[in-house]
């Protein structure tokens, strides 16, 4: 029984005409690994835009198509959910604005082809967050249930409020009031990213483009977990590709991320994207974004994290190198969010918070 | 036997990994006459189920078995002594999670010469007692749980897989059919002692031969009525339908129009029964007949 390898599989979702040689446990292997990474339904897309799909053994095909019903109904509810927030915060002179998976959703990018998500991530000013707070619940939405302690870690240190739920619906809302937690020092002004927002079709507002990529940039480089790193990545590709070599994005993305001072991050994206999804940027963008300087040692150490968590994570691609890359990240996320006295104190909650809920979780069993 | 068994269970093919004697032993007694596959040529596999043991401290105090689905962990874990039931939950769960290619509707499905009736049932309204006594009579059993329907039409896909038993059901089972295959029973699950019956050999011979949906009946085991049968409106009909299908929202209208379809053209009843051979004869002659 033969096995992919994860530079097959990586080579196969970049370009699905590739699969053609599949043995069918390759084709299995293909698809959970799709499916861990939450690609799946995204495969189907690509590979019809491949015009390859039509050739797939029958059962490859039931899977992704099955994959790709779920997405699809998944985006018409979050298009329905976005709606409905949005009038209940009209409702209280609160216009949100809608980010990251839902976004992309909502302006119908390429970044949308087979998204799934969980949660409902929005934009707000700050001054709102407490009256949000009270009276969403007039529509159905309560703050989630959380203990003391992260009760206190929403409200004093990230300075946000818990996810809120729809009650009926159970869908749920982060309300955030920046991109980054002010507490790690590294929050930008946010008027940079709202400055020139954009309206969808139903009135609904988003990041424009460059804001929204450069947010999606910010959020995977301070992020803490990568299970989800190779769609984050993938989602990047897209979102590049679709852009024309002329159009203004590619200037207006490299002067924000100036202004905001995310330079790095910009630079590690368009470094990843190029290696792991071969993606391919307009000349002059590249010659500006060789100009940002990075530590050569630093640089080694970032290499090592994100060319192991940006790559598919699957138990049939664990090495030494991966679970190590994955702790590494774990500790570079909260340490860039967090200051060192307060990651201490996070760090020994949690594991002293997991130990008492694996205890009691298994003894309810 | 290996650690790995790729069983064959039209329409799908499952990969059961497990060192566990009590899930080989589970596995080796259910799927005796479904067609295994070699593990080291090249096939299909659609779902890639494990059940392992809790490791550390839990080895030794109240020993815990998980159920994976090639790296997820839908559930928490489960007392070691329902692992083998819990395979079984957790491959139910594989289909109602993923499939939205046919319509899945938590229900029995039996049939005689290729016409099906539809068993759509709550726990504890004996539906499974029922499932058992027409299969061990001769019906060919297309599932205990899960009725597969392709969408627009009223053709049901076979998925044969054990028969589910609860508490009193299985002495009663035991008593009728001595003959009859059973795993070892687990006690004190959530749903009371369950136990599962091997699905008989006929139906699983059977397994890709698809039927035509002509009734649905929703049975209720009432310790004092011999059999009431009341016909059904079709909108209760539609709804409960719609409410048992594991993926009837995430498939939408073309879930919408296959209900409507069953609706419009099966018979629908709701019965009230103790007698078993009563309810046999009822859906022979009434159903089947007409």
């Amino acid at each position: 029984m033969s096995t992919l390898s994860k530079q097959t599989f990586i080579a196969i979702f970049n370009d699905p005409t590739k699969s053609c040689k599949l043995t069918l446990s390759q084709w299995s292997q293909l698809i959970f690994i799709l499916r861990e990474c939450d690609l799946l339904a995204r495969y189907y897309y690509l590979s019809q835009q491949a015009s390859c799909f039509i050739d797939y053994p029958d059962k490859v095909k039931h899977h992704l198509i099955s994959a790709k019903t779920k997405a699809d109904r998944q985006a018409a509810q979050a298009n329905f959910e976005a709606y409905e927030i949005d009038k209940n915060l009209t409702n209280i002179d609160v216009r949100p604005i809608f980010l990251k998976g839902v976004a992309y959703t909502l302006i119908n990018c390429s970044a949308s082809l087979g998204r799934i998500y969980s949660d409902m991530d929005i934009l707000v000013e700050k001054n709102q967050l407490l009256n949000i707070e009270r009276k969403l619940s007039f529509f159905g939405w309560f703050a989630k249930k959380t203990d003391d302690y992260d009760q206190k870690y929403y409200r004093e240190w990230a300075h946000e409020i818990p996810p809120m739920q729809q009650a009926s619906r159970g869908t749920v809302a982060d309300i955030h009031h920046n991109l980054l937690p002010p507490i790690s020092g590294k929050a930008p002004d946010i008027r940079l990213f709202t400055k020139n927002l954009f309206t969808t079709k139903t009135g609904l507002l988003t990041l424009n483009k460059s804001a929204m990529v450069l947010h999606s940039i910010i959020h995977l480089f301070f992020n803490e977990e990568f299970s989800h790193g190779f769609r984050d990545i993938s989602d990047l590709h897209l979102l590049f590709t679709e852009e024309d070599d002329k159009s203004c994005f590619w200037g207006e993305l490299l002067a924000l991320s100036k202004s905001a001072n995310f330079e790095k991050e910009l630079f590690y994206a368009v470094r990843y994207c190029t290696s792991i999804t071969k993606t391919k940027f307009p000349l002059h963008f590249i010659q500006a974004i060789d100009k940002i300087k990075i530590n050569h040692t630093k640089m080694k150490f970032i290499d090592f994290i994100f060319e192991n968590v940006l790559q598919p994570l699957h138990p049939n691609y664990a090495t030494k190198s991966t679970k190590l890359a994955i702790s590494l990240a774990m500790f570079r996320g909260h340490w860039l969010k967090m200051p060192l006295h307060i990651l201490i104190y996070h760090s020994l909650h949690k594991l002293f918070d997991s130990t008492v809920k694996m205890l009691s979780k298994q003894d309810a069993a | 036997m290996s650690d790995k068994t790729l069983v064959s269970i039209p329409p799908y093919c499952f990969q059961i990994d497990t060192v566990l004697p009590s899930v080989k032993k589970h596995v080796e007694c259910i799927y005796a006459n479904h067609k295994k596959l070699s593990v080291s040529k090249e096939q299909f596999i659609d779902f890639n189920v494990s059940i392992k043991a809790s490791q550390g401290l839990r080895k030794l105090i109240k020993p815990q078995a998980r159920f994976f689905s090639d790296n997820q962990e839908p559930f928490i874990p489960l007392p070691l002594s329902q692992a083998h039931a819990f395979l079984e939950w957790g491959m139910n769960w594989c289909v109602a999670s993923t499939e939205a290619n046919w319509l899945v509707v938590h229900s029995a499905i039996l049939a005689k010469d290729d016409k099906a009736i539809m068993f759509p049932a709550p726990p504890g309204s004996g539906k499974s007692t029922l499932t058992a006594y027409l299969a061990m009579k001769g019906w060919r059993l297309l599932s205990d749980e899960m009725t597969i329907i392709e969408l627009n039409t009223r053709t049901a896909i076979p998925f044969v897989r054990a028969i589910s038993l609860k508490n009193n059901s299985i002495d009663l089972v035991k008593k009728w059919f001595p003959d009859v295959v059973m795993s070892e029973v687990a006690k004190d699950t959530q749903k009371g002692d369950v136990a599962h019956v091997q699905p008989p050999k006929l139906s699983v011979q059977n397994g890709t031969r698809k039927a035509e949906i002509v009734g649905i009946v929703f049975p209720k085991y009432t310790a004092d009525t011999k059999l009431d049968i009341y016909k059904l409106d079709q909108s209760d009909t539609f709804m409960q339908l719609a409410n048992n299908s594991f993926n009837y929202n995430v498939i939408g209208a073309e879930a919408f129009k296959t209900i409507g379809k069953l609706v419009d053209e099966c018979l629908s009843f709701e019965i009230n029964y103790n007698d078993l051979a009563e309810v046999e004869s009822f859906l022979l002659e009434e159903i089947l007949g007409s």
